[in-house]
């Protein structure tokens, strides 16, 4: 284990704040995690507020610090040797592809996550191999990651991101972060290059509507900016000045406006956020409309119920300038069944607004567009191995029912 | 009870807005009337995006009423593959059939290698070159072959139904940048840098 400069406990292998820390671990008794390098409400219930001590990424999410790695594996994934999470070691697996002990000022992951899903038919694919890390020099920092994508022509997924240039159907080369970084004190990180959009809950599920609709998913919605991250004991907060996506050209297609968030500690089990984005662009790259300002506006919070029952929430309000005023969110409720294996219950709705042409044209609000659209999603998700979980999810909307497997590996 | 007399300009009033409702819900039914276009077209073409429906129309919003017209046959004395010098007519012009989803597959492969001029009742039909509607040297089919689309009604690469191209430097042409957004972006970083040394002072 290596020292974390960058959390607000250092950690030592076998000094007394990692002893200190364990013991609190099983003072705690069964955390309510959710998955790995996504959402954190296990370190709400132990009073942590920022997410710089488990991840590079001031505002969570991608490569892990030493502290993440080991707490994954004490923590998040089922223990097979039955030791409890304070009595153990964090084994060598949670290195860096299992075995890679990386310098300090170095840190390396990745993930590869292969999918089948079923709507009509069975596809089975690769939904995501990408390789990520950060070095720090100092107080500077240089991150990001690289992946590769084949997606159809016209998918949403994946296109934003790309750093080579083919647009059919076939292998691009894609980085979804990448950027230049100054620590200023442990508390303030400036950064600045393809980030991800500091807004809402982080959740790994990019196609929830909350994350889709919004376009502020970690797949495809990172923009090019400079973003300022703040992380206290009870304040967390990040606030980018969006400048484009200039991995989508020309220039017309690219939003600039702004993205925040501000997140405030009730008690040590409670957290509740506000956000904000706002964006113009000369032309909409999904509809092709001219002149379009998008905005999303609303309230977040992440709440340990009991102690293996975690609760998310998001609501959000949608502006888009060709549509009435439209409305998204979700709440998902976590359940630890036993260390490593959740049960998660998910409703989600969504109202993107009516269309104003369509309301110029006397044409029928539809679910979703006009009127609210809801969903549930029933999910079992299993960390088994260290750094390794198996998912399932069962997606029943309105317009079509599917089943959605996954193995994911964070190397 | 007796009922108030209805009065005159009421009636006149409520006339008024039947027939308005009644000319909404037929516009409403052609505006709509080939939604499937533009995703065939781009199915066809395997095209990153759909084109936008002015494409053929001069509404965004699309419709019948609003399809572009090219009644004048362009130079038919002198072949320049334009046609009519529009897209959309020179796509209707191909076959015998009316344009409708069942032929737009059909049509759009016409346009590949059919002789854009061959009615000599509108002039030479010496060039058996396919259409270029906007006769900038590059067929129709081309244009919407290309990655990304470009526009066949716009001499060089167009805008209007152009597709965003992804990737690090991937680029459609020479549109330029938008002006102000240089000036946009350079307000929200100093706003930024105000922020970061306020913050930074406040802290103090």
């Amino acid at each position: 284990m290596r020292n974390d400069t960058r959390g607000r406990r250092p950690l030592r292998t076998r000094g007394p704040a990692w002893r200190v820390l364990l013991v609190a671990v099983s003072l705690l008794g069964v955390l309510f995690t959710t998955r790995p390098a996504h959402a954190y409400a296990w370190m709400i219930r132990h009073g942590y507020s920022g997410c710089p001590v488990c991840h590079a990424d001031p505002s969570g999410g991608e490569t892990l610090t030493a502290y993440g790695r080991a707490q994954s594996d004490l923590l998040l994934r089922t223990r097979w040797d039955g030791k409890n999470p304070e009595e153990a070691e964090p084994s060598k697996a949670s290195n860096f592809l299992w075995f890679l002990e990386t310098p300090p000022s170095l840190l390396l992951g990745g993930s590869v996550r292969l999918a089948t899903a079923y709507t009509d038919k069975i596809s089975v694919f690769p939904m995501q191999l990408d390789a990520y890390g950060q070095l720090r020099v100092g107080k500077v920092l240089v991150g990001g990651g690289l992946g590769v994508i084949k997606v159809p022509a016209s998918s949403p997924y994946g296109r934003t991101a790309q750093v080579t240039t083919a647009q059919g159907e076939a292998y691009n080369l894609i980085s979804r972060t990448h950027y230049l970084g100054y620590d200023f004190d442990g508390q303030y990180t400036l950064r600045a290059g393809r980030l991800n959009l500091p807004f809402g809950l982080r959740i790994p599920e990019h196609t929830m509507w909350v994350r889709q609709a919004t376009r502020t998913d970690r797949e495809s919605g990172g923009q090019h900016g400079v973003a300022l991250a703040y992380n206290a004991e009870t304040l967390r907060g990040e606030v980018m000045a969006i400048l484009g996506n200039y991995q989508i050209n020309p220039d017309m297609y690219r939003e600039r406006g702004y993205s925040a968030f501000l997140e405030v500690m009730a008690g040590s089990r409670a957290a509740f956020g506000v956000s904000s984005f706002y964006t113009y662009a000369k032309r909409d790259r999904v509809t092709l409309e001219s002149n379009i300002a998008r905005g999303a506006h609303g309230v977040f919070t992440r709440l340990a119920l009991a102690d293996p029952l975690a609760l998310l929430a998001e609501a959000d309000i949608m502006t888009d300038s060709t549509r009435s005023l439209g409305y998204v969110g979700f709440v998902q409720a976590d359940y630890e069944v036993i260390q490593g294996l959740h049960g998660l219950v998910t409703f989600e709705w969504l109202d993107q607004g009516y269309l104003k042409s369509a309301q110029m044209q006397n044409e029928p609000r539809t679910k979703g567009a006009g009127q609210t659209e809801v969903a549930p999603w029933f999910s079992a998700d299993w960390f088994f191995l260290p750094h390794m979980d198996v998912r399932a999810d069962f997606i029943i909307r309105p317009d079509n029912f599917e089943f959605l497997g996954q193995f994911h590996a964070f190397l | 009870m007796r009922r108030a007399p209805f009065p005159a300009h009421r009636f006149g009033i409520a006339l008024a807005r039947v027939a308005a409702g009644l000319a909404v819900v037929t516009a409403a039914g052609t505006a709509s009337a080939e939604p499937e276009f533009p995703g065939m077209i781009q199915e066809l073409f395997q095209s990153s995006c759909a084109p936008q429906c002015t494409l053929c129309h001069t509404s965004p919003q699309g419709g019948e009423a609003t399809v572009k017209v090219g009644e004048k046959y362009v130079d038919g004395t002198n072949p320049s593959h334009r046609g009519y010098g529009v897209f959309v007519a020179n796509l209707g012009a191909r076959g015998a059939t009316a344009l409708n989803k069942d032929t737009l597959v059909a049509k759009l492969k016409l346009l590949k290698d059919d002789p854009c001029q061959k009615e000599e009742a509108l002039g030479s039909t010496a060039d058996r070159g396919p259409c270029d509607s906007d006769g900038d040297g590059m067929s129709d089919y081309l244009e919407l072959d290309s990655e990304p689309a470009r526009d066949p009604d716009v001499s060089g690469v167009g805008a209007s139904s152009v597709c965003p191209a992804y990737g690090c430097g991937a680029s459609i042409g020479t549109l330029p940048r938008d002006a102000d957004a240089t000036g946009r972006a350079g307000a929200v970083m100093a706003a930024l840098g105000v922020a970061l040394v306020l913050a930074r002072r406040i802290r103090r």
